[in-house]
């Protein structure tokens, strides 16, 4: 029932009533933010970057076809712009050597001291999870936060269901030394 | 067992693979094993489930405005797409209509009367003389 009023919707979004697209955004909100949020954490950015989604389907409405979900394909661009993120940060931490210092709220994986020193208690599963590699970060992302199986997952990403097992299975102990170091 | 991965490490990466999917049956009858003799290991699985399910049940806080701000940012694309699509096109007639008025001004300036134009407008009569009798 949801689906066939979801189907509704999409239909008429592309047909270019305004109202239902918003109805949509509404509905796709909340999931989407949380994967930017999870992959990218509690910046500015990452509000860019879920807005950005929505705005790139409306670009493209007319191209999208019903053959995955609505979620799934939104999710799926959620992933690829908050990786674009991601290596955008990289590219300007390479450049900015002075500004790394003084912003610990990008911290890369393995930068476990300047993380632990400017972090509060409460947000360690979150941080711990920032400081993860954005391989590991995903699957995690997709497994655990956004409850995709882990065929769906593979699907997703287009890598073998042995790797997303495999690499979900060192994320989550890579999480846990994390938030032990973290804690300390 | 891998005999290249220390045992403690493969029985917890079996132990995080084992939350998602059946391990084969050697590697969970192992795994079965050290969770009934090692505390240790039953910690790390409880900690391993509190952990998924705090990730499970992640909530961001919520955005005031965010559709107002998608609608922002499309109405802001669509300008921009406007702009590139007529940017060209306004600069094609632009550069046409200064060229028109270029060559009319000229024109009515007596600069590029059709005697210049032809090159004849400084030939005089007895250098056409002078032409033929060359002839």
């Amino acid at each position: 029932m949801v689906m066939q009023s979801e189907r509704d919707l999409i239909g008429k979004a592309q047909g270019g009533d305004q109202r239902a697209f918003e109805q949509l955004v509404l509905l796709h909100e909340a999931p989407i933010r949380k994967t930017v949020w999870a992959m990218l954490g509690d910046t500015p950015e990452a509000k860019d970057v879920a807005q950005e989604v929505f705005i790139r389907w409306y670009q493209s409405i007319n191209d999208f076809e019903s053959r995955s979900s609505l979620r799934t394909y939104l999710t799926r661009i959620a992933i690829n712009l908050s990786l674009n993120e991601l290596k955008r940060r990289k590219q300007k931490s390479k450049w900015l050597v002075f500004g790394r210092e003084n912003t610990p709220e990008y911290p890369e994986p393995n930068d476990h001291e300047v993380a632990f020193k400017s972090w509060e208690a409460g947000e360690l599963l979150h941080k711990a999870l920032s400081l993860l590699a954005p391989d590991f970060r995903i699957v995690l992302v997709l497994r655990l936060i956004e409850g995709y199986s882990v065929q769906e997952t593979a699907a997703m990403l287009q890598i073998p269901e042995g790797t997303v097992a495999s690499r979900l299975a060192r994320a989550q102990i890579k999480l846990k030394e994390l938030i032990a170091k973290l804690d300390k | 067992m891998d005999k290249y991965l220390d045992p403690k490490k493969q029985l917890q990466e079996w132990l995080a693979l084992s939350l998602d999917q059946p391990l084969n049956p050697e590697a969970a009858k192992q795994l079965e094993e050290a969770l009934l003799h090692s505390e240790t290991l039953r910690e790390d699985k409880a900690v391993l489930l509190r952990m998924r399910s705090e990730l499970l049940g992640w909530k961001p806080e919520p955005v005031p405005g965010f559709l107002q701000e998608v609608k922002k940012g499309i109405e802001k694309r669509q300008r921009e797409a406007m702009v590139l699509y007529l940017f060209p096109r306004i600069a094609v007639a632009s550069i046409v209509i200064a060229v028109g008025i270029a060559l009319l001004s000229a024109y009515f300036s007596d600069r590029l009367s059709d005697k210049m134009t032809l090159g004849v407008e400084l030939l005089e009569p007895d250098d056409a003389y002078g032409f033929i009798a060359s002839e």
